[in-house]
């Protein structure tokens, strides 16, 4: 069975101007020890499928028109809150853009990583090494030992020092594996990463990356990376998806689609990138499938 | 002959106040910082977050005092003008900001953004109101949009279409010189093409230098002649675009160009350690 | 000029981009029946207020007329909300009297607006010395109980609507001035306005042109809100018995003489009672309705 299987999404949003339909018919899977790299321009939709995995778009505005979303075998589309809420942190895990906003600033990252320890704990004690039914101080004293060793798995140095940290004190980077962190805390089989280095310099974004590639291997997880970064694709994922308003126009192994493209957007979308060799005037935009121009 | 010339400028902020009189140690943001661009080149600044590029920039433009050091702006030294002199100045020295959603004001039509320029150097640059709206539009065009837009609000426009009209507000006061302030970082990469070839052209067709800065090394040198790299204030290497590019010197420049992450499969260094079978 | 323009007229100014950013407006508000409750009942009350004279059954006792032969009677067909103990119809002067207390509430935040944005847009766009000396001055202002200064400022004064009014736009204006000179501080850093500045724009433009158009939104929400409040301080100062003398009908006053005849006549408290309870509702409805249209952030 596979670990995510994104069958035939249909998504559509109420605003102003009415419904729109904003994803046309989704289909994706996803098997443990693969990076899925989602890439696509502002707007095709790649981050309302990321977001539709882990349920987060309210309803109303959003409305789900068809498909599927299969969580080794469970729909999510018909699981209720709580039962997401279950799924959340624990077997799911998010890692989001800015690392700025998304962590509480009142709050020592600390507690913050202790708190969705211990949320994770509940669900499941054994995510904290504990039997059914163990003490809430024994599941508080794990959380807290299972922060510190998050940190230092993030490769955090100091972590038991770190631990008292407020976000502000943390650099962009550092805030950014705190994140990861917190995501990997519940022991997660599938990660969905939205555009996780896209807020951080390059050296960073290289550490980040070399992270996740590691995470991912020694935990065998499956992880959706959803980025309009090319580069990163290139750099760790195993398979790719090219999304453009709301479809799926290609998908394979990474290899295969970005050396050998067969759909033309994809071929215009890496023409796009300036490479260490093109020369002035040759680098071309989305020419005839320019979405600035289609509106 | 150098066009801007920036000579061992320095800038240090002042540390927090400690105590009635004392201060902490204050900050050194720009570090006996040297450049110089020639008229008509295309100069790039590659540094990440921190690295003082940003404080360079204002202290070019002067919304920063130096703390040592001078810039010559085709043999004016900036710091040195005038009030009135400096406001006069500014219209031949513009900016194109990095964020295209914060850089425009919300509430005016695409029409009165990029009039201002024109509204405040009315003393200089003599237009009646018609005329003004005619060499909007002509700007409008220039950059590639579309007349029918000159009424519009910001918000009506995607990422790379405002980018486009802060670069038509840029030009409309008829500078010879923009910095280019991370123009396309925050737009996607088809629309980044669209208008690093729009700055190209409009290079050619104006005659205009370049101060570009940016932290992707690609568009860099795509769009560069030379490059200086800054690191914590610090020029620590610099040089024409191929020299820099393909023999590097600096050990931060190695980093720097290490970390990009290229679109090539077959050069991510994650894949080379790993031989799982993936088609070939 | 270039050829170029010569080929390409000049669109007309479109006003149907404004015409739309309204329903947009209107859309985001509606999403709210709370605040189109509260939108509705401030409008009643203002049409009302301004048609009162001439809709009321009885004028003439707004005008000081009293009827004693008919004091007191529970509220009925004939007096919807009974009388008072002059025999006048509590109905005719509590919809009267709103136009005292709706009018003073909005120009007490008109001027408050005018004063505060005046201070605070000087204070936060300068800063230096000017700030200090400034907002040293609201603070002090701030830190004397609003209600107590404005007795004290009425009692000096003496009696009289213009007087009230005064009295308590002295004791509302710094909140607006710290709200200004707030909002004036960061959008000072906003890129739009550094841009400005970087094309040669003199302070007036900037100040005038892109900040303050720009904090508009956060005054009318606060101005909203404020209102109900303004409408319960104009009671209070009539309550208490500065401000609006009788015969001039005014919701406070209105309670203040009910005040006596309680609980027996409890209709002609009642009456003045829910109208101020009923409009400050109204506003403070209207308000965070508003908010959720202009600063949809705040919202989450």
């Amino acid at each position: 069975m596979a670990l995510l299987d994104i069958e035939n999404l249909g998504l559509a949003m109420t605003s102003f101007e009415g419904e729109t339909q904003i994803l046309h018919g989704i289909d994706l899977t996803i098997e443990r020890g693969e990076i899925w790299g989602m890439v696509g321009e502002t707007g095709s939709g790649k981050s309302l499928t990321g977001l539709s995995v882990s349920r987060l778009i309210p309803s109303p505005p959003g409305r789900y028109t068809s498909g599927a979303i299969r969580f080794e075998g469970q729909d999510l589309l018909q699981a209720d809150e709580p039962a997401m809420r279950r799924l959340r942190g624990r077997r799911i895990g998010m890692i989001f853009q800015d690392p700025t906003t998304n962590l509480n600033p009142a709050f020592r990252v600390g507690t913050q990583l202790v708190d969705v320890a211990l949320h994770a704990g509940r669900a499941d004690p054994s995510v904290l090494g504990l039997a059914p039914g163990a003490s809430a101080r024994a599941l508080k004293a794990a959380a807290k030992a299972r922060a510190v060793e998050m940190l230092d798995h993030v490769g955090i140095t100091n972590p038991a020092e770190r631990i008292r940290s407020y976000p502000h004190e943390l650099s962009g980077g550092m805030k950014q594996r705190v994140l990861i962190a917190m995501a990997m805390i519940g022991k997660p089989d599938l990660l969905i990463a939205d555009e996780p280095t896209t807020a951080l310099d390059v050296s960073v974004q290289a550490q980040i990356l070399r992270l996740m590639h590691a995470l991912v291997h020694e935990r065998d997880i499956g992880v959706l990376l959803i980025t309009h970064n090319l580069g990163v694709v290139a750099q760790i994922c195993t398979h790719v998806a090219v999304m453009f308003r709301g479809r799926i126009l290609e998908k394979g192994p990474v290899r295969a689609v970005l050396k050998h493209p067969s759909h033309a957007y994809t071929k215009a979308l890496l023409d796009a990138v300036p490479r260490a060799h093109t020369k002035r005037g040759e680098l071309r935009g989305l020419g005839g499938i320019d979405m600035e121009a289609a509106e | 002959m150098s066009f801007l010339r920036i000579e061992n400028v320095s800038k240090v902020f002042p540390g927090a106040r400690q105590g009635l009189f004392g201060r902490a140690e204050g900050f050194r943001a720009l570090d006996d910082v040297s450049l110089s661009i020639p008229r008509g080149a295309s100069f790039g600044l590659v540094g990440e977050s921190g690295s003082g590029k940003t404080t360079l920039t204002r202290c070019i433009l002067r919304l920063e005092t130096l703390s040592a050091g001078k810039i010559w702006f085709d043999g004016t030294d900036l710091h040195q003008l005038p009030p009135q002199a400096m406001r006069r100045l500014r219209s031949r020295l513009q900016i194109v900001f990095q964020d295209p959603y914060a850089s425009l004001d919300p509430r005016m039509t695409i029409h009165d953004i990029i009039a201002e320029p024109m509204v405040i150097h009315a003393d200089t640059m003599p237009l009646s109101a018609r005329q003004r709206t005619e060499r909007v539009l002509e700007l409008l065009l220039q950059v590639g949009l579309r007349s029918e837009h000159l009424f519009r609000y910001p918000h009506e426009f995607s990422g790379g279409q405002r980018q486009r009209i802060g670069i038509a507000r840029a030009l409309a006061a008829k500078p010879e010189f923009l910095i280019l302030d991370e123009p396309t970082s925050a737009l996607d990469v088809s629309v980044q093409a669209d208008v690093l070839n729009l700055l190209h052209r409009l290079q050619d067709e104006l005659g205009l230098t370049y101060f570009f800065i940016s932290h992707d090394l690609g568009v860099v040198r795509y769009v560069c002649d030379d490059v200086a790299v800054i690191w914590r204030g610090k020029l620590v290497e610099q040089g024409p675009v191929e020299r820099i590019f393909d023999s590097p010197q600096n050990d931060y420049t190695r980093m720097l160009l290490d970390a990009m992450p290229d679109p090539d499969p077959d050069l991510s260094p994650f894949r080379r350690a790993q031989t799982t079978g993936e088609i070939a | 000029m270039s050829d170029l323009t010569q080929t390409t007229a000049v669109p007309k100014r479109d006003r149907s981009a404004r015409a739309e950013n309204w329903a947009r407006a209107f859309y985001r508000f509606r999403q709210s029946w709370l605040s189109l409750i509260g939108l509705a009942i401030v409008v009643t009350l203002i049409v009302l207020a301004v048609i009162a004279p001439w809709i009321v059954p009885h004028p003439d006792h707004v005008a000081g007329t009293t009827n004693t032969g008919f004091r007191f009677q529970p509220p009925s067909a004939a007096a919807w909300f009974g009388t008072n103990e002059l025999g006048q119809d509590v109905f005719s002067l509590v919809l009267v009297g709103a136009r005292v207390s709706l009018f003073s509430a909005m120009v007490v935040i008109a001027l408050a607006i005018v004063i505060g944005t005046l201070v605070g847009a000087i204070a936060g766009y300068f800063g230096g010395w000017i700030d200090e000396i400034l907002m040293r001055f609201t603070d002090l202002l701030l830190t004397i109980p609003s209600l107590i200064l404005a007795m004290a400022v009425a009692a000096a004064l003496g009696t009289g609507v213009w007087n009230m009014i005064i009295a308590i736009t002295v004791t509302w204006w710094p909140a607006y001035a710290r709200l200004v000179r707030g909002e004036v501080l960061v959008k000072k850093q906003e890129q739009f306005v550094v841009a400005s500045v970087a094309l040669g724009a003199g302070w007036p433009r900037i100040l005038g042109l892109h900040i303050l158009p720009n904090i508009v939104s956060p005054l009318v929400v606060k101005a909203s809100l404020d209102m109900g409040f303004a409408i319960l301080t104009v009671a209070s100062l009539g309550f208490v018995g500065i401000g609006v003398k009788p015969p001039t009908p005014e919701w406070g006053t209105l309670l203040s003489g009910a005040r006596a005849y309680m609980p027996d006549y409890w209709w002609t408290a009642v009456a003045p009672g829910t109208a101020i309870f009923l409009a400050v509702l109204a506003f403070n409805l209207l308000g965070d309705g508003l908010r959720d249209v202009l600063d949809p952030k705040a919202r989450r």
